[in-house]
This record gives structure tokens, sequence and C-alpha cells, in this order.
């Protein structure tokens, strides 16, 4: 941890940010004070509308109208940024204080090639001549991790992948050598073993450089791994902050304990969450008195009546605030009362045990456009068992999601086939899925849900063309399966605008199952959502395998999720099963390498935990097509046979199928 | 630190949450029988979001006023629009010193303008609206067809698309016109065609994003056909962007046939319509003034009324700002 020095790099006090909508008008961001010395990560932790955005930009004075910085001010190294004129506060944007920012391919300019844009950066503050600042950019795209960077700096941002972007952006942000960084979710749309290193990347610039970050996040374990200090925000409030350590070890605000105890890696497998009850409150409907007193385990009557003031914690060291008039209660055990959904009466279950439910032979789905050929899906073969839970999981762009869509019938394979319990068969030239077999869960809360029909409608459809139930046995059955997915019926009438994330994918859930499929297909069902609404998404479907004894794929980049509601898992790697197998085995004691490298990327909160970090060179778009094992490039135990002999799934020990010349071996490494 | 025990009575956290818990069962418990959930009566939403708008309620009262009384024109209209009385032509309107015995003044050839305008707001309108109708479905339909059918219905309906924008519409006009005969319903023609274009291109780009949308892919999962999904899930939520449109549509038509008239190719005379009142008129503009003033004025506020309609229509119509 490093020592606080006297007087703090970057001191905010008070800041209070106001949102003004029509004649309404609310304080977005109330009072908030926090500090970042040179070299210390501080991070801001909170879910939607918690707030924590708009800190970051009221630092650089970046807000517009209708958001307005009411009261309070910004101090870098003692000049109060809120006082400077629009000339001076530009120098200092870009020049003393860098920015990232959450999507890198939106944040660059299409037009430019990334050379032109870090020379646009480093110039706009300072005079310097062609050939120092092209001789500079290439310094610092080597300093932020690119491999290539002579190759790199003529390029533009669509011909990068995400997490080269996202390098670039570092780059630029860093180009002036600013005394502070603020990352506003610099990782979050990037695979896991990106994110380790782009986070490596940033704590390294911050150490060797004396430079403060401010590290915008709603990942505990990013908060974890990376920062020295946190700050909690919710509901516009910071309820909490101090050391890192401190504040995870025993946290005094019970948000930071609800939140803490919501994490899937803190329930064993098969067993409830405990997730707190409702969602974070909306802007112009925060609550009175304590803010999240209407969510709190441990609320007492008093927490209604004020909102308790930010003081330092009692028994604790000094620098660690809290704004809870009950701190360090020990949570009441909850016990999410819920009522299994009353008399579902399900079919029957299949006749023979031994048939799979589905089973997958050399599933190939191949994309082509403008040219060339994408094989998004690469010669997969899968079975899924009745009764079993099957996670599938793997990097962006690994055709874990197209191979869920083809397996619930929603696209077609370009090869291979897919037969199902239920006699039907599904090819590239045949489209037979049964669709009260086989459903389907979005990810999209918002766009798989029709912004014109009612919760009602929206639940009825599949009712109404999939079945021949009456409308008064749809009716009921609506009813019943409402109330199993935790819906209320005062919703039924509602619009997917009107509801709250979690309450939409509920009904996105209640959808799918309505017509009482057989096996259900969930593409990462709770990634849009908050952590405290993803614990009660993961309860809702723990207790539907026990109340429907459901069989379903569930695909995932979140290896936690996986290992808190999966039987089996399969791994995925450039449209390849690279290891199957049972989840106990496969995700405590992996034998191929990237399976490995994606347990150690995955920030953990207990230090024990933590895996040694297997570093992987480049990311997923480094790819080889030569190659016979895809992995290859980026493997760090890869040998030159590894490019040349065929390669296939075989049966390992503990029941696992790996496709790996050199398996359980990257301890060598 | 323990938790201080909770006073009797207070409604603390745990019983909202057996609150929560008791909802749901009992619920599901309720005979749950053959009842039909009570929707929100859609029309009586409908129907209290639209008489929210104050602009809406009077553009919707003065177009119907004008429909009313142009449906009614022989019996409201004071003269025989086509009565010449060469003795009082030009007269001024009564209020710029004209007499009461022709309100709004008299045209070259002594007709009365109220009457002439009454009666000419029924070619006007029925060309307007009918035309701008006529180009909303065709141009809806193609549109979205050629959205949903990107094998070869789509590529024709660009194509089409195409070749309309690149052709001048002057000699389409005078292509219909001479080989039809110069008739309202060749001019219906004529206009239409001016007008699906537009309604296709929009309608056929928003499909084009719509039906990448999840819920689309959702409704197949649900059993949903094409047909179906295009008229259920892709069509309200294009209808939207149709109403504005057909609006401007509206608009477009009156001044259209204005110009058309100027080159005589519009309504021929003894019959008139606005656009052709206009075009007369602007031979008077220092004699009488208001000859050209008042069609010019029936346009506006025929054409106003109907942007302001569709707006509020829009609004009303769409769930989330209802």
């Amino acid at each position: 941890m490093t020592a606080t020095p006297n007087a703090p790099l970057l001191a905010v006090r008070d800041v209070t940010v106001t949102i003004t909508k029509g004649k309404r008008q609310t304080d977005a961001v109330t009072g908030i004070d926090f500090d970042v010395a040179a070299g210390e990560i501080v991070a801001i932790v909170g879910e939607t509308g918690s707030g924590k955005s708009l800190s970051a930009l009221s630092v650089l004075q970046l807000i517009r109208n209708p958001v307005r910085l009411a009261r309070g001010s910004v101090l870098l190294e003692g000049r109060d940024l809120t006082a400077l004129k629009p000339a001076d506060l530009r120098r200092v944007r870009g020049g003393d204080i860098g920015m990232i920012f959450q999507d890198p391919m939106t944040a660059l300019n299409p037009f430019h090639t990334v050379g032109q844009q870090i020379g646009e950066a480093m110039t706009v503050h300072r005079k310097l001549s062609r050939e120092a600042v092209r001789e500079r950019t290439l310094r610092l795209l080597g300093d932020v991790g690119i491999v290539n960077p002579r190759q790199r700096i003529d390029q533009y941002p669509h011909e990068l992948s995400g997490g080269t972007q996202q390098r670039v952006m570092i780059a630029m942000a860093l180009a002036n050598e600013p005394k502070v960084l603020i990352a506003d979710e610099p990782t979050t749309g990037l695979d896991v073993t990106v994110q380790a290193q782009i986070l490596r990347l940033v704590r390294e610039a911050a150490v060797s450089w004396g430079m403060g970050v401010l590290l915008i996040t709603h990942d505990l374990g990013v908060v974890a791994g990376y920062s020295d200090r946190v700050v909690v925000m919710y509901a516009g409030n910071v309820v909490e902050s101090g050391p890192t350590e401190e504040v995870l070890a025993a946290p005094a605000h019970p948000y930071t304990r609800a939140l803490l105890d919501a994490r899937p890696e803190n329930g064993r497998p098969g067993m409830k969450l405990n997730a707190i009850s409702g969602g974070p409150p909306e802007l112009f409907k925060f609550p009175g008195g304590c803010r999240f007193q209407p969510r709190c385990a441990v609320a007492t009557a008093e927490c209604g009546v004020a909102n308790p003031a930010l003081v330092p914690a009692p028994d604790a060291s000094e620098d660690r605030l809290v704004r809870c008039i009950h701190p360090f209660a020990a949570p009441v055990p909850s016990d999410p009362a819920r009522k299994p959904g009353v008399s579902i009466s399900l079919p029957p279950a299949p006749a023979e045990p031994g048939v799979p439910a589905i089973r997958v032979e050399g599933l190939r789905r191949v994309f082509a456009g403008g040219g060339h050929v994408t094989k998004a899906v690469d010669g997969v073969d899968l079975q899924l068992a009745f009764g079993e839970t099957l996670g599938i999981v793997g990097e962006s762009g690994c055709g874990k999601s197209t191979t869920a869509r083809i397996l619930a019938g929603l696209d077609q394979p370009s090869d291979g086939l897919i037969r199902y319990a239920d006699g039907r068969e599904l090819t590239h030239r045949r489209g037979g899925v049964d669709h009260t077999f086989v459903q389907y869960v979005f990810q999209d809360t918002f766009g798989s849900l029709n912004p014109r029909r009612t919760v009602w409608q929206i639940i009825e459809e599949p009712l109404k063309r999939l079945t021949g139930l009456s409308k008064a046995q749809r009716a009921k059955r609506i009813r019943e399966y409402m109330a199993e997915c935790g819906l209320m019926p005062s919703i039924e009438s509602r619009y997917p605008h009107e509801l709250s994330g979690g309450q939409r994918q509920r009904v996105g859930i209640c959808r799918a199952l309505v017509v009482q499929p057989k096996v259900v297909v969930m593409d990462e069902p709770m990634s849009g959502l908050d952590l405290s609404v993803q614990a009660q998404i993961i309860n809702l479907l723990q207790d539907l395998k026990k109340d429907l004894g459901l069989t379903a794929v569930l695909v995932s980049h979140d290896i936690s999720v996986i290992r808190h509601l999966c039987d089996r898992v399969a791994v995925m790697y450039l449209g390849r099963v690279v290891e199957a197998g049972p989840a106990s085995s496969l995700l405590t004691d992996p034998l191929h390498p990237y399976t490995a490298a994606l347990l150690s990327a995955v920030p953990q909160l207990e230090t024990d935990e933590r895996r040694p970090e297997i570093p992987l060179r480049g990311d997923a778009g480094d790819v080889d097509p030569a190659s016979a094992c895809g992995f290859a490039p980026r493997c760090p135990i890869a040998r030159p046979d590894c490019r040349t002999d065929e390669l296939r799934l075989t049966p390992r020990r503990d029941g696992l199928l790996v496709a790996c010349h050199y398996p359980g071996q990257f301890d060598q490494a | 630190m323990a938790q201080p025990p909770q006073p009797a009575g207070v409604p603390g956290p745990a019983d909202r949450i057996d609150a929560v818990a008791a909802e749901v069962p009992a619920a599901a418990a309720t005979p749950a029988g053959p009842s039909v959930p009570e929707r929100r009566d859609l029309s009586r939403t409908l129907m209290r979001s639209f008489l929210r708008s104050k602009a809406g309620v009077l553009s919707l009262v003065v177009l119907l006023g004008i429909v009313v009384v142009t449906l009614l024109a022989d019996q409201v209209a004071p003269y025989d629009p086509g009565q010449l009385n060469p003795a009082k032509s030009l007269l001024k309107p009564v209020w710029a010193g004209g007499s009461g015995e022709h309100l709004l003044g008299t045209d070259e050839l002594g007709r009365d303008l109220l009457s002439r305008l009454i009666f000419g707001a029924r070619t006007a309108l029925a060309l307007a609206f009918g035309a701008a109708t006529i180009s909303a479905v065709v141009g809806t339909v193609l549109g979205l067809v050629g959205g949903m059918n990107r094998r070869w219905i789509g590529p024709v309906v660009d194509w089409l698309c195409d070749v309309q924008l690149a052709f001048p519409n002057i000699v389409l006009a005078l292509v219909v016109i001479t080989s039809q005969g110069n008739s309202i319903s060749s001019l219906l023609i004529v206009l239409s065609i001016f007008g699906w274009v537009h309604f296709a291109r929009v309608v056929r780009s928003a499909v084009l994003t719509l039906r990448q949308a999840d819920f689309v892919l959702a409704a197949r999962g649900s059993g949903g056909s094409t047909l179906s999904i295009t008229f259920q899930h892709i069509l309200p939520n294009v209808m939207s962007s149709v109403l504005v449109l057909w609006t401007f549509a509206v608009a477009t038509v009156l001044l259209l046939v204005s110009g058309l008239s100027f080159l005589g190719l519009g309504v021929q005379p003894p019959a008139s319509d606005w656009g052709q009142l206009f075009a007369s008129g602007r031979a008077f503009l220092i004699q009488n003034p208001w000859y050209a003033f008042m069609p010019a004025v029936a346009i506006t506020v025929t054409v106003l009324c109907a942007t302001v309609l569709g707006r509020t229509l829009r609004t009303t119509l769409n769930p989330r700002t209802r």
C-alpha cells in the first residue's frame, strides 16, 4: 500500500451534481469527497445510477446541461479546477489529467490512423516535430504492450481488436504523461484475459510514473486486485470509503457487505446466493432517509428518518468513512422466502433416460460476406443429458453465442448435425426445430422484448403460436409461470421500458419457460444486470432447476456464474471446444492451458484464492489459420508441433475431454 | 455490533420481504381460472393521452371543420363557384373595404372567392389526403416486403426507388397526363407515384434495423412466421415514422398540385383547387393581394394542422411517450 503524502494529488471536495428534467431537479451525486495520491489507484465502485461515472466526469468538468455541478471543488495539486477559465481547463484535460473511456470503438475516431490520433493528443499541448511525434508514439505503443507498433501505428481503429483499441486509448491518455488518469470502466467490454493485461498495465504505469489513477468499475474483483483504496457509491452517495483490503475484509456499510455476499463466488455451487432484494433506485426516485434503507437487511425505523452523514467508522483505521447508523451490523441471514410457483403440472418426463436431450456432431457455422469467410463455429461436438446444466465458456468471438442460437433453432448450421431427443434433426438443409422442445433466453433484456407490447402479450405470444391452449388455459399458465419467475401480477399490462433490468430478464425467462420446453438455452442471461440483481436471477435459475427439473445450456463469459450453476462445462476457443467435462474438476484443475489461463485471469477477492497468473500473448484476434491448434499462437507452452499435428478432443483424467498435445503441463511454462 | 431490537409494530424490512413473498403465491393461487387479465383499457389510454395535447386536439377540430365544410359545400357556399359577374370583379374582402355580399371578395371574373375556396377544398383535400394515403400504403408495403425479403424483392424495390428518384417528376407528370387525359384520377396517380418512394425508403431502412432486433428472433423462437412477425412486430414499430411522413406528404401534395396547376397540368378551370386559385391570384397581387393570400392561408392552415396532428399521434401511439 502506498503511503499517503501530505497534500493529495487530486482532492474532490463536496462535489454535488444536479440533473434537471423539466421542472424536476435531483442530486445525482450528493456531496462526494475523496482524495487520490500520486502512485495510488482509487477505485469508485457502484451500480447503475450510483453516480460513479458522473463523479469522474465532474473531475474534468466534462458535464453539460441538463447536468450541472451545483457545488463543490476539485483540487489538482491545490488548484481548483472548478474556478478555471475554459482555456486553462483545456490545458488540464489531456495534459495533467488523462481519461480512458469504456468503449474504445466509439472513443477512437474511425477516420484517423492510430498514429494520427496519438500524435494529435501530443501536439495539442506542445510543439513537436513530426519525427519526434512518430518516435514517441512508437515508444508509447510499445509501452502499452502492443506487440508490433510499427505495423499498428498506420492502421485504423476498425483493424484492431477490442483489447488493442483499449491499449491505443491508454497510449493516448498517457501521451502527455498526465499526473492523474481517470479510467471509466476501462475493461468492461473486454475478455478476462485481456482485462488482466490492461489493468496490470495501468497499475504499472501508476507505480512507475507516480501517477494517480481513478478507476471506475462495477466489478469487486477488479477493485480487490488493482486498487489501493476504494470508494463505494450508492444512489449518488458515497456510502463507504477506505483502504481496499480493510473495506473488503470487514465492510462497514450493509450495502458493501451485501454486495460482497451476493457474488456467485461466495456461494457453494447449488446453494442460494444472498441476493439483495429489489433493484437500485432510479434518478428522481431516491428514497427518503438512508438511500439504501428500503433494500437493507439491517434497517430499522430510524434509518427512514434522515440520510446519515459520512463519518469515520468506529473501531477502524482512521481513513475509513461510512454512511450508516448501524455500521458493521451483522447481516441477518437472509432467507429469500420464495415459495415455488404453486402447482405447475409438468408434462411427463422423457421416456428413455439414456437418450441425450441434444446431441451435436461436427457443428460448423460460417459467415461469408465482403469477400472473406469467418468461421464462427468450426467443428463442435457436444452432448446434453436430461436434467443437467451445461455451461459454455469462452472469450468474445469464440462462437459460444452462435452455438447457442443454433442449438435453439434460431440459426442454421453450415454443416453438421444436431439431433434432439424428440426425434427432430437440424442440418444445413432442414430447419426442423420444435420450439416447444427447446427455448432461448436472450442477453439483451431491452432488445429482446418488443417495446410496443405489454408483458402479458409478450409472454402469451409463444403460447398462442405453439400450443393449442384456450384463452383461459393460457391465462392460467401465464399466471403460474409469472409467479414462478417472481413477477408480480401488477406488471402484466406494463411495457418493457416501465420495468427494471431484473424484471425484464425475468420476463424473458418466463417467455421461454411458459411453453414448458424440455431444454432452455440461455445466452449470458445476467451479464447486463447489476451485481445485486444478478444474484437474484442466479437464484431464480437455481429455483427453476429445482422446481422444474430444467435441462439447460448456459452461455457465459463469467466463470463464477458457470461454476455456481453448471454441472458440466465446455470451454470454447476460436469456434472449437478445447476442453469439456464435469464443472467440479474442470474449473478447479483444468488440463488445457487456455482454461488455466482463463481461470487465472478472473479477478478474485480473496488473496489465497488467486492462482498464479498464466500470461497470454495478445488477444483472441491473433489468429493463425494454418495452425492445427488455434490456441498455439497465444499459448505459453506451445511447441512447434502444436501448429502442425492434428488435434482432437481426447478423454483424459477425471472425465475431462481435452484438445491439447501437452495437457496439464502449463505449470512448467 | 448487535442489531438494536426492532420495535414491535414497525414494519421492518423483514416484513416487507414477507409481504412481497406473500403477494406472489397469493396472486397465483387466486382461482386463476378463466379470468383473462384486466388489460389497461387501450382506447381510453390512447384517448386520454391524445386529449392531453391541446395543439393536437385543436388541429383535429380544425381539420374536421374543413372536411365538414367541404362535404357540405353545396349547402354552405353562399354562391355558385362558377357564377360570373364581371361588374364585380376583383372585389376586396369585407375587412379590406369590400362589401358584405362577398366576404372574401371576388376574382377577376367576379366569382365569389369564398365559394371557390370551399369548392376548391374538395379537389385539394381529396388529392392531398388521397395521394398521401395511397403513397403511404404502397410505400409502406413495398418497404416492408423489400426490407424483410433480401433475396430478390428487396433489390427490386431498391432499384425501383432509385429509378423513381432519378426520373424527373415533371416529365412523369407530362407522360401520365397526356396519355391518360387531365382528370382528378390521373392527377392522383401522378401524385402517388411522386410520393411512395419516400415511404418505401424510410420503412425499408427501419425494417433492416428492426429485423436484426432480438425481439424479432424471439418471435421466431415463439413460432412466429415471417408474415406474422412482419405485421405484428415490425409494422407497429415503423408506424410512427410512417405517420410523420404522411403528414409531410399531405403538405407536399398540396404544394405540388399548385405547381402542376401553374404549368397547366393541374386541375383545369372552371374546376378549381387551392393551388390553382393561388396560381391565378398571383397575377393580381397589386390590385387585390387577398386573392392569392386566402388560398395560401387555407393551404398553410391545413398543412400545419396535418403536421401537428401527425406529431401528436406519434406521441400517442408510442407506449414510451404516451
